[in-house]
C-alpha cells in the first residue's frame, strides 16, 4: 500500500500546475463553505437568540385567541384574572422541573410625545429582576452593544414602582430627550379609555438592532398592569429552560399543568421563525452545491490524468498492477488532493471566520432597508466555531472524494492489451 | 364620520365635542309630500343646536362580550368649545378639552396634557365606536353629501324620512354613503346606516329614546354599532342635560382640563 502512496505523491508532482489547480479549487470551494456557513450560523443564531430573548422565550403563554390579535396588540384577551392572577400562574411554571425563568410581559401599542414631537412604539412592561436572568436588557443600556459603541450617560434600567421608562438611542434622538428627560405616553387602556401618563427616561438602549433602538419602550410590569387597568393580568408568560432545544419538552410539561392557554414553544412563534429554523437542509444543499462545483475541477483534471496516462496504465498493469492497485492509486491521488484542499480551504475559511467574528462585517446598509421587525444587528459576526471548519472539511472530503471515484474506476477497468496501444 | 352619525348619537362629545358640529348641519322642515332634504336637515339641526349645553351621561361600550361603563360630565358652548370630564372610578380625572380644532387630553398620571394631532384623532375616543376625528368634524353635512329624500318607512312604529347621503367629489368623509331615518314628525334620526363605496355596511346607528325639552326633542340613548367589529357596540346615554345656561368662563382652559384651578 505505501508504494501506491509513494507513487500517487510522485505522480501529483509530476504535472505541478496542474495539481495546484485541483488543489486551489478544492480550497476555495471548502474557503467558501466555511465561510458561507459562519456566515449563516452566525446570522441564523443571532437572529434566533434575539427572537427568543426579546419575543418569544424558548416557550410562551398566551390566550389562544391572543396569536390572532397579537399585531395589534390586543389587551382584550390577557393571561390571568381575579381568580387567578397572573403571579399565580407564572409561580406555578417557576415550579415545574427545568424551568429556569418565567416572566409575564404586557405588549401594548403607544405614542410618546416630547417637544412636540409623536412617535408610536410598541411599549413591553417587563419584570426587570425576572428578565435580567434571561435576557439581560442591561447589556444594552451598559455599553456593551452588539454594535460595539461605548455609551455614555446611558443610566440604568426602570425600577419596579416607578414611572420610568427605558427608550432606545435613536427613538430617543427623534423625540429629542436625554436620560433623565420627560416624555408623556399616550395609550390606551384594556378598557378602552385613552390616558396619558408621564414618564422619566431611567435608561438608553443601544443595541443595534433596529426594533428595540427605534421602535420599543419597557416599562415595570406593575406600573403597566396598573396605568393600562390590566392589575393581575399579563398578555404572555415567556418561559425560559435549560436550552432552546428542550423547548419540546417544556412545552408539554407546561401544557400538561395549565389548561386553556396556548403554549407556542419559539421555533413556532411566527413563520419566519419556524422556516429559519428549519431551513438547515436548504442551507446544505447549497454548500454542497459550491464544493461540487470546485470539484468539477478535480474531476475534469482527473480524467485528463487518466487519459493521459493510459499507456503507463497499460505498461504497469503488464508488469502486474492489478486493476484494483490501478484504481486505489488515483483515488490515492485525489485523496491526497481532498486532504490536503479541504484542510487549506477550513483553515483560511477559519482564519477568515475568526478575524471577522471579532471585528464583524458591516451591514449597515442592508438593515436599514429591512424591516425593523428582522432581527438583524448592523454588525455580523460570522461562527468562528471547530465545528463549521469540521463540517467545511468533511463535506470538502466527501465531495472531492466522490468527484475522483469514477475517473479512478475509469483507469482501473482500463484493459492492459488495449491500453498499451494507445500512443 | 360626519354630522349624521353625530345626530344620531345624540350629544355632545359622543357627545358635546359632536354636538356643536350637529348645530351647524342643519336639516329642513317637512312638508306634507317629498320634503326637500336640506329642509329636513334644517329641522333637525332646530333642535340639536344651542348655545351652551351641559350634561351628565353614561358611555357603556361592549366589545368582546365584555362591558365597560364610563359616566361623564360635559360642558359644550358654541360650536366651538367643550369640556368632558370623566367620572366613573377608573377614569375619574381624565378629562378632553375642545378648543376650536384643536383637542386635549388630560389624565392624572401625566404632568401635563397632551394635545392631539395626527393619528392620536384616528383613536377610538373612551373605548367607543367614534374616533376624536370624528368628533371634531365641523363641517356641514351638505357641504359634504349630495342629500335627498328617497322614501318613508316606519322605524320603531314611527313614520320616518329616509335620507340618503352620498359624498361629494372629493370631499373628505369617513363614509361614502349614508341612509338615515328622520322621524317625520320630531326631526329626530332614529336610525342610522353607513357605508362604504363598495356599499358594505360599516356602521349602524339607533336611537332608543327621545325626550322633549321645551320646544326641542332630543335624542338621550343612543346605541351605535360598528358592523366590521362583531359584538361591538357603544351606548350613550344622556342622565341630565340642560341647554342654554351660561357656562363659567374659566371652564374652557387648560388649567381647569388639568384641574389646577
Amino acid at each position: 500500500m505505501s508504494y501506491l502512496v509513494k507513487m500517487a505523491w510522485r505522480n501529483l508532482g509530476r504535472h505541478r500546475g496542474r495539481t495546484m489547480l485541483s488543489l486551489l479549487a478544492i480550497v476555495m470551494g471548502v474557503f467558501v463553505v466555511v465561510i458561507a456557513k459562519g456566515v449563516i450560523d452566525g446570522m441564523v443564531g443571532s437572529w434566533l437568540t434575539y427572537s427568543i430573548n426579546l419575543d418569544s422565550g424558548h416557550v410562551r403563554i398566551v390566550q389562544p385567541e391572543y396569536r390572532l390579535k397579537e399585531r395589534v396588540l390586543s389587551l382584550s384577551y390577557p393571561v390571568g384574572n381575579d381568580e387567578t392572577p397572573a403571579d399565580e400562574i407564572i409561580d406555578k411554571i417557576r415550579s415545574l422541573p427545568g424551568v429556569r425563568v418565567a416572566a409575564g410581559r404586557i405588549r401594548f401599542g403607544m405614542m410618546l410625545t416630547a417637544q412636540e414631537t409623536q412617535e408610536a412604539v410598541v411599549g413591553i412592561g417587563v419584570d426587570f429582576a425576572q428578565e435580567e436572568r434571561a435576557i439581560r436588557l442591561s447589556q444594552f443600556v451598559r455599553g456593551h452593544s452588539a454594535t460595539g459603541d461605548a455609551s455614555d450617560d446611558a443610566g440604568r434600567l426602570p425600577e419596579p414602582g416607578t414611572r420610568q421608562i427605558l427608550l432606545g438611542r435613536d427613538l430617543m434622538a427623534k423625540l429629542g430627550v436625554e436620560v433623565g428627560d420627560r416624555v408623556n405616553a399616550l395609550f390606551s387602556t384594556s378598557f378602552g379609555s385613552l390616558r396619558i401618563a408621564t414618564f422619566r427616561v431611567s435608561g438608553k438602549m443601544a443595541s443595534g438592532l433596529r426594533m428595540l433602538d427605534e421602535s420599543t419602550a419597557y416599562i415595570p410590569l406593575d406600573v403597566a398592569m396598573r396605568l393600562l387597568d390590566m392589575d393581575g393580568s399579563v398578555t404572555e408568560i415567556v418561559v425560559f429552560g435549560k436550552s432552546a432545544g428542550l423547548a419540546s419538552k417544556l412545552q408539554a410539561q407546561i401544557g400538561r399543568a395549565l389548561r386553556g392557554l396556548a403554549v407556542v414553544p419559539w421555533n413556532e412563534h411566527n413563520e419566519l421563525i419556524g422556516f429559519l429554523s428549519k431551513a438547515e437542509a436548504i442551507y446544505t444543499v447549497i454548500y454542497v452545491f459550491l464544493v461540487i462545483l470546485a470539484s468539477f475541477v478535480v474531476f475534469n483534471t482527473q480524467l485528463m490524468v487518466v487519459s493521459e496516462r493510459t499507456h503507463e496504465i497499460g505498461m504497469l498493469s503488464a508488469l502486474g498492477l492489478s486493476p484494483e492497485s490501478v484504481r486505489r492509486l488515483f483515488t490515492i491521488e485525489g485523496a491526497i488532493l481532498a486532504v490536503t484542499g479541504s484542510a487549506g480551504g477550513a483553515l483560511l475559511g477559519g482564519v477568515f471566520n475568526l478575524w471577522f467574528g471579532r471585528v464583524g462585517i458591516d451591514l449597515t446598509g442592508i438593515t436599514q432597508a429591512m424591516s425593523s421587525e428582522m432581527l438583524l444587528t448592523p454588525r455580523l459576526y460570522p461562527v468562528a466555531d471547530y465545528r463549521v471548519l469540521l463540517y467545511s472539511f468533511v463535506l470538502g472530503m466527501a465531495v472531492t472524494m466522490t468527484a475522483v471515484y469514477i475517473p479512478a474506476r475509469a483507469a482501473g477497468a482500463l484493459e492492459p492489451t488495449e491500453a498499451l496501444r494507445v500512443v | 364620520m360626519s354630522r349624521l352619525s353625530k345626530l344620531t348619537m345624540g350629544a355632545a362629545l359622543v357627545v358635546s365635542l359632536a354636538a356643536v358640529t350637529w348645530c351647524a348641519t342643519g336639516l329642513l322642515a317637512a312638508p306634507s309630500a317629498v320634503p326637500d332634504a336640506s329642509e329636513v336637515i334644517k329641522r333637525m339641526d332646530e333642535n340639536l343646536s344651542f348655545r351652551s349645553v351641559y350634561y351628565e351621561a353614561s358611555l357603556e361600550t361592549i366589545l368582546g362580550g365584555r362591558t365597560n361603563t364610563k359616566t361623564m360630565r360635559a360642558w359644550v358652548e358654541g360650536d366651538s368649545r367643550a369640556l368632558v370630564e370623566f367620572t366613573n372610578q377608573r377614569d375619574a380625572g381624565t378629562a378632553i378639552l375642545k378648543i376650536g380644532e384643536d383637542l386635549w387630553l388630560f389624565s392624572p398620571t401625566a404632568d401635563e396634557a397632551v394635545k392631539l394631532s395626527g393619528p392620536l384623532l384616528r383613536q377610538s375616543m373612551m373605548g367607543s365606536d367614534l374616533s376624536f376625528e370624528e368628533a371634531l368634524e365641523s363641517k356641514s353635512i351638505l357641504e359634504l353629501y349630495d342629500a335627498r329624500v328617497v322614501d318613508d318607512e316606519v322605524v320603531d312604529g314611527r313614520r320616518c324620512y329616509v335620507l340618503e347621503l352620498v359624498a361629494r367629489e372629493g370631499a373628505e368623509v369617513s363614509y361614502h354613503r349614508r341612509k338615515v331615518w328622520v322621524d317625520c314628525e320630531r326631526y329626530i334620526s332614529l336610525l342610522e346606516e353607513s357605508y362604504s363605496p363598495s356599499g358594505k355596511l360599516l356602521r349602524r346607528s339607533r336611537t332608543e329614546e327621545v325626550q322633549k325639552f321645551g320646544q326641542r326633542y332630543y335624542p338621550t340613548s343612543v346605541v351605535v354599532e360598528d358592523a366590521t367589529r362583531k359584538g361591538s357596540s357603544t351606548r350613550f346615554v344622556v342622565e341630565k342635560i340642560v341647554f342654554d345656561e351660561p357656562i363659567p368662563a374659566h371652564t374652557f382652559t387648560m388649567e381647569r382640563l388639568t384641574g389646577r384651578l
